[in-house]
């Protein structure tokens, strides 16, 4: 039997008040653990928008997370900055949010003529990009030495976790709300059948404009709020590849297109990551483990694994991923 | 002026490298529709392989390459039969989604196998570097650097040679064949699983034969695949998915940017100034240079 | 066929979780065990930063520990008894955030008393954020990047000299040798520095220390990280021609440069690479040819002084010989600092340690180990930073020889060609 409306807003709910209360249970370690899995599930969920949504493979996704966070700790190393008291958190989040809104607009015009691979190496360029000016502007960015958050606002891991949480709820609604929305319907027929899409009316700038503008918003959230936990940040830690790819893998594995597909995603790497690195206490390296259960889960659900078609033998999967 | 000929030299030998890391590449995915992630690790392999081969087991790099080709063959059998062949029976179209992740996993699982083996067994230091081919050369004035021209040799031979085998062969024409229309090809009567793991076989051990070469001029380490594969990725792109010749071109074209940039900019600047270009070629050139050319 | 890959990735998970397992993956029970002192930290064992540390640290560290212990422990007054010494070291794989989590954990699941330093600048300061935040006291090994020590912080100090002070050994070296006549009189140096954190402030000493020797920096030329292409600078430097060049580099990069130096005919008069007598493998990497006469800096020596036979007897133990992975001596003195500093404060209270390490001063490898307050190195205030010093060093006969101070010198210092 379908679950009702219902029966899944309540199972959210269930899901969102456990995972508001589990902080009080949680030692520091899974603390910080948890707040970089919503980190990650937040870039992974905005990440589907472009390709679960549009069709469009995003390898630069990292770079809203890198601007916001560079945005961010840039403008807190300015005194004047610093003396807005209350204000300062204010200001830092709008001016990361409206530099990466503003960066995914711009880049919007080039990036979109492209299709397939041709844009998902589009997008890879941007983030090496930024990554190459942030580690050359140093009087500007710090260079290869990096950034520190003045300790006067460091975000303690609890907080982060709240704020984290928030913005993952943020971005897994968004999801849902453009699987049931017109919006989202406008995306699909893109992805589609663009010459179709256009047929009918639709315009394809506008639509990829807006896609691109949404996803980067979040991300850039989670930069700030990662700038602000972590106290200092680098070419490396913010603008690596790895936050462009990982999510990208995230979603794959979790099912693209699917609204919780990103969730299961996240969770399936970074419980196996958590495992791997934390516990395993062999004289092999940890991360050839990691590697090979990768490869391992990739053989057994190559098309993600709410779209898996054993996963959906369970009628339990198949709500999950409507 | 013995200045600037010298820089253009210089620029087309970077060219032949980058040629180099991306032409097994773009075999692989314009014609088995696989994108190997690990493509990157696969090169470094080549080349740790090469110098454990030449260096520590002092053989003649002739001999070196030769087995170099016979365990790289067998890898790549492995690697289809394991890897491939499972995610080509469930649906063409999950072959590229299935791969980019089964290769992720498998190229971190290499790559720190690598680092750790040759740590416990070879040396302390994993970086792998071969000083063989290294001899000065002066033409005319202009100082070459030795090593990139038999870079430079060796990629032109590559390319000629897939390029006759594309067109004097019939295995090669079945590749053109199966590229240009899947179905097609299948329609009348060929095996496309038989032909993609020949092709894919071919294209293993080449990458691995280029990191041999690759090493004679940089020294690479494990963890170098990733960045490989993404700066391969992005000649690929440049020339035109599964364009050959055109990847030699695309190489030098980058080649060229990187070194004017250097002399220009600084050399710090010519990573930004190579990526900046590929982009404006993108936004002109959507399929890039030489667009989706079938060979 | 789609069975396939399911027998596939399924048979690879079991054979994962078997060895899952088998290792020690539950914890070691907590029966009564006499009072350990549990130090710990993370490691990259993989991972881009894995090259220079990888394995070999781990090993090394985990080698001190069975040593330390076969010797019955660490004497503590409080407890009137040697107590043994457990350490936890993680393989952070090169991520600070992966390092981040682990040196939580070890701080609060793990609850170790101490803290040893991992790899690399940027980790090193997420690290010491962590150490900061619980009263931990952590003592780096290799890192000494100024802006790590000049956070204000009260629970750090690092054994080695900063790195931007490295060339003035460097240049000292090279006064008292043309002074000597040893060395041909230099006027002029090339400073190539890569632009990571570590290679950044060893050419900043190369740069701002070069009026040490009177020289004169004619070229400042930074490349981006793990760069193979220098036919720009090396156009450039043929035409300017400065009598040295000083490559702040590691070594792979190192290795790249002095090779297309080579075959595109440049050739100063003095090639300095610090990176390049940092591990044996440099030689082959660029051949007799180009190795011979270059000028590095290497932490390790025939030590003399302090525990050296226990310093190489560890280093054998972890399969290292000559010159490789000179960091070690670092490791050992930072670990050894610690030891000290829990004898001298007869207790495990984190607070007394720390002091005790504030103001330790007491003989080792290199000589006296102190760790300097409110110093100024290349512009920044320092607190905590040590003086374990680098020796310059030259590749002869196939061979790295330390040529510098005369002391501890194993050969002198041969001009190139």
């Amino acid at each position: 039997m379908r679950p009702t409306r219902a029966r899944a807003t309540t199972a959210a709910a269930g899901v969102i008040a456990a995972l508001g209360a589990l902080p009080l249970f949680l030692s520091s370690t899974w603390l910080v653990v948890m707040f970089l899995s919503f980190v990650w599930l937040i870039l992974t969920a905005n990440y589907d928008v472009l390709d679960g949504f549009l069709g469009h493979i995003n390898l630069g996704q990292g770079a809203f997370f890198g601007l916001g966070a560079y945005v961010a700790t840039m403008l807190l190393n300015i005194p004047s900055v610093q003396q807005l008291g209350a204000l300062t958190h204010v200001v830092i989040t709008v001016s990361a949010l409206a530099a990466a809104a503003l960066f995914a607009a711009v880049m919007a015009f080039p990036l979109f003529r492209l299709k397939g691979l041709y844009f998902a190496i589009g997008t890879l360029i941007l983030i090496f990009l930024l990554q190459v000016l942030a580690l050359n502007l140093g009087p500007l960015t710090g260079g290869s030495y990096g950034l520190y958050v003045p300790p006067a606002f460091f975000m303690s891991t609890f907080v982060a976790y709240y704020l984290a949480l928030v913005v993952a709820i943020v971005s897994v609604a968004l999801n849902c709300y453009l699987s049931r929305s017109t919006l989202g319907l406008a995306f699909r027929c893109i992805k589609e059948d663009e010459g179709a899409a256009q047929a009918i009316g639709l315009s394809l700038m506008k639509y990829k404009s807006i896609a691109i503008v949404l996803s980067s918003l979040p991300s850039a959230a989670a930069g700030v709020l990662f700038a602000l936990n972590s106290g200092f940040i680098d070419p490396n830690i913010a603008l690596g590849v790895e936050r462009s790819l990982l999510p990208a893998l995230m979603a794959l594995m979790g099912g693209t297109g699917t609204v919780l597909g990103p969730v299961f995603g996240t969770a399936i790497i970074r419980i196996v990551e958590t495992v791997f690195f934390h516990y395993l206490r062999l004289p092999v390296p940890s991360m050839l483990f990691f590697g090979i259960t990768l490869l391992a889960v990739a053989l057994v659900i190559p098309e993600g694994l709410l779209k898996s078609p054993r996963m959906r033998r369970l009628a339990l999967f198949r709500a999950l991923a409507s | 002026m013995a200045r600037v000929l010298e820089l253009i030299v210089s620029g087309l030998s970077l060219g032949g490298i980058y040629a180099l890391l991306a032409f097994a590449m773009s075999l692989t995915i314009s014609t088995t529709r696989v994108l190997n992630v690990a493509h990157g690790v696969f090169f470094v392999w080549g080349g740790a392989f090469f110098v454990i081969l030449s260096q520590h087991l002092n053989l003649h790099p002739a001999l070196a390459l030769l087995i170099l080709t016979v365990l790289f063959f067998g890898f790549a059998l492995l690697f289809e039969w394991g890897i491939v062949r499972s995610l080509l029976g469930r649906s063409v179209h999950l072959l590229l989604t299935g791969s980019i992740m089964a290769t992720f996993g498998l190229g971190l699982s290499m790559e720190s196998a690598l680092g750790y083996s040759w740590v416990t067994f070879v040396d302390p230091y994993p970086v792998f570097s071969s000083s063989l081919a290294m001899f000065p050369l002066t033409l005319g004035g202009v100082s070459l650097s030795g090593s990139r021209l038999v870079i430079l040799a060796f990629v032109l031979l590559m390319v000629s040679g897939f390029h006759l085998f594309l067109h004097k062969t019939f295995l090669g024409k079945g590749a053109r064949a199966m590229a240009q229309n899947f179905d097609g090809f299948v329609v009348i009567g060929l095996n496309p699983y038989r032909l993609s793991m020949i092709l894919f076989t071919l294209a293993i051990v080449a990458t691995a034969i280029s990191g041999a070469f690759y090493v004679l001029a940089v020294p690479l380490n494990p963890y170098e695949g990733l960045p490989l594969t993404l700066k391969a990725f992005t000649v690929v792109i440049l020339a035109g998915v599964g364009n050959l010749p055109a990847t030699l071109v695309a190489g030098t074209v980058l080649g060229l940017a990187e070194v004017i940039t250097s002399q220009l900019l600084g050399t710090v600047w010519a990573p930004a100034v190579s990526l900046t270009m590929l982009f404006l070629v993108l936004s002109f050139k959507p399929t890039g240079l030489f667009g989706k050319g079938v060979y | 066929m789609g069975m396939r890959s399911h027998v596939l990735g399924l048979g690879l998970m079991v054979v994962v979780s078997a060895l899952f397992a088998g290792s020690h993956v539950f914890a070691p029970d907590a029966r009564a065990q006499a009072r350990e002192i549990k130090i710990g930290g993370t490691m990259a064992v993989t991972g881009t930063f894995s090259v220079e540390w990888g394995p070999t640290a781990k090993n090394f560290m985990e080698a001190w520990a069975t040593m330390m212990n076969e010797r019955g422990g660490i004497f503590v007054k409080e407890a009137n008894a040697k107590l043994p010494i457990k350490l936890i070291l993680y393989d952070d794989g090169s991520s600070a955030d992966r390092a981040v989590e682990l040196y939580e954990r070890l701080a609060t699941t793990d609850k170790v008393d101490f803290f040893t330093g991992p790899a690399t600048s940027p980790i090193t300061i997420k690290a010491s954020t962590i150490a900061e935040k619980y009263g931990i006291p952590m003592v780096t090994a290799e890192a000494n990047s100024p802006a790590i020590f000049a956070r204000g912080f009260k629970w750090l100090v690092g054994a080695d000299r900063p790195a931007p002070q490295w060339a003035e050994d460097y240049y000292a070296m090279v006064t008292a040798l043309m002074d000597a006549g040893t060395m041909p009189r230099l006027k002029t140096v090339a400073v190539i520095q890569e632009n990571t954190p570590h290679t950044m402030d060893v050419g900043w000493g190369g740069i701002n220390r070069a009026n040490i020797a009177g020289l004169t920096v004619v070229a400042t030329e930074t490349v981006p990280p793990s760069a193979t292409d220098f036919s720009a600078i090396i156009g450039k430097l043929k035409a300017l021609n400065p009598d040295l060049i000083y490559v702040a580099t590691w070594a792979g990069t190192g290795a790249a440069f002095a090779k297309q130096a080579f075959e595109l005919g440049l050739k100063p008069r003095e090639l300095h690479i610090p990176h390049s007598t940092i591990t044996e493998k440099y030689y082959s990497m660029v051949g007799a040819t180009i190795g011979e006469g270059i000028t590095g800096t290497t932490h390790e020596a025939h030590f003399r002084k302090g525990d050296k036979d226990a310093y190489f007897a560890l280093r054998k133990r972890v399969g290292l010989s000559g010159f490789d992975a000179g960091w070690t001596s670092l490791r050992f003195i930072a670990l050894e600092a610690l030891t000290k500093a829990i004898e001298r404060a007869g207790s495990l209270d984190r607070a007394r340690v720390m002091a005790a390490l504030r103001d330790l001063k007491y003989e080792t490898l290199h000589g006296q180990l102190a760790f300097s307050f409110g110093a100024e190195v290349a512009g920044k205030k320092v607190d905590g930073v040590g003086n374990k010093v680098v020796y310059p060093a030259q590749w002869q006969n196939g061979k790295i020889e330390v040529i510098w101070p005369p002391e501890v010198a194993t050969a002198k210092y041969r001009p190139r060609q």
